[in-house]
């Protein structure tokens, strides 16, 4: 006799239709869960991550004071401009913050003239007009490593930034995390 | 005799599956749609102050105040005012004298001109700054590309307002 047609064995059989759809379901959630996190967890001001204080400084190289309306104090070497002011939020091309500016300073900007020196060195010329702008930049560590949001902190690498009214390439020049 | 279950359409699982698949779908294309979003109702407008170097003197002659310009897809402008002058580069001048040493000088660059200028541009203002066509983000230092019908300008941002 067939157990099926008299339903004396009634085992309960997966619906395939609802096995999918709880599937996807759990995908969804999870996708969602882990957006909703990732986002509540980006170092959106740059104040969050481990709590441990970094400064930073960055080089933007060679630009026109004239052209960009920058103030030099010969005296201080501290630099004053419209577009950069200090306590502004640096922030990387994916708009995640990377701290807060703490100083803008400069010096003369300089190139190569090709030739050298008696000791062998090569002699560097000024630019006339051209600042290479020091910023010195403070945020948190985001854990462990050296690294603020998805920034990776190492002297020597070029970033792109930009604040609310500025936009830039600069090389990190030195990172201290021996800050108060 | 055996009895063949009989597959029925149940409009229950099936409202689920659309439910299920529109909201992954709607998940997925979110950051699109709001940059999509954001790009048709962007209404800020800003004015930025630019240099654009190294331009022919026909160059220069096309351009004229009220141009309408597009910086990228759907994002409008106007270039409100501009003025020519003299394209100067840094060269290394070299000492004939040997106890001279050579320096940079501004020279200028014959048959090539800058010009200095300012344009209107529509986009978005966020917390980060100003936002044309969606996502592209400018500020002072910024190399802007913008066009018109007949040209294509590249500016270099000195102020934004």
């Amino acid at each position: 006799m067939n157990h099926k047609s008299n339903g004396k064995a009634s085992r309960k059989k997966i619906n395939l239709v609802d096995a999918v759809i709880a599937v996807v379901f759990l995908m969804s959630l999870a996708v969602t869960i882990y957006l909703t996190v990732t986002l509540a967890f980006s170092d959106g001001d740059g104040s969050s991550g481990s709590g441990m204080p970094v400064e930073y400084s960055l080089t933007v190289n060679n630009i026109d004071a004239e052209r960009y309306g920058i103030t030099l104090n010969e005296q201080t070497g501290i630099a004053e401009c419209d577009f950069l002011k200090i306590g502004d939020t640096l922030y990387t091309d994916d708009a995640k913050s990377i701290g807060k500016l703490v100083s803008i300073r400069y010096e003369v900007a300089t190139g190569s003239t090709g030739k050298t020196d008696n000791d062998g060195s090569l002699i560097y010329a000024e630019y006339p007009g051209r600042v290479n702008l020091i910023l010195t930049v403070r945020g948190e560590l985001s854990g462990d490593a050296l690294e603020i949001g998805d920034l990776k902190l190492r002297v020597g690498k070029t970033i792109s930034f930009h604040t609310s009214g500025y936009n830039a390439d600069a090389k990190i020049m030195s990172v201290d995390t021996e800050v108060e | 005799m055996a009895v063949q279950k009989k597959v029925r359409f149940n409009i229950v699982d099936f409202l689920l599956i659309v439910l299920v698949i529109l909201s992954v779908v709607a998940l997925f294309l979110r950051p699109t749609v709001l940059k999509k979003v954001e790009q048709l109702t962007a209404t800020d407008t800003a004015v930025v102050s630019f240099y654009a170097d190294g331009l022919t003197e026909e160059e220069c002659n096309i351009l004229a105040a009220g141009d309408v310009l597009s910086a990228g897809n759907g994002a409008d402008g106007e270039l409100l005012s501009f003025s020519v002058q003299p394209y100067q580069t840094l060269h290394l001048i070299e000492s004939d004298v040997q106890s001279e040493s050579s320096f940079f000088k501004e020279v200028t660059e014959p048959g090539l001109y800058t010009v200095k200028g300012q344009a209107r541009l529509t986009g978005a203002r966020k917390d980060d700054g100003f936002y044309v066509d969606g996502n592209l983000q400018i500020g002072v230092g910024s190399i802007l590309q913008v066009q018109s019908d007949s040209y294509i300008l590249t500016l270099e941002i000195t102020g934004i307002s």
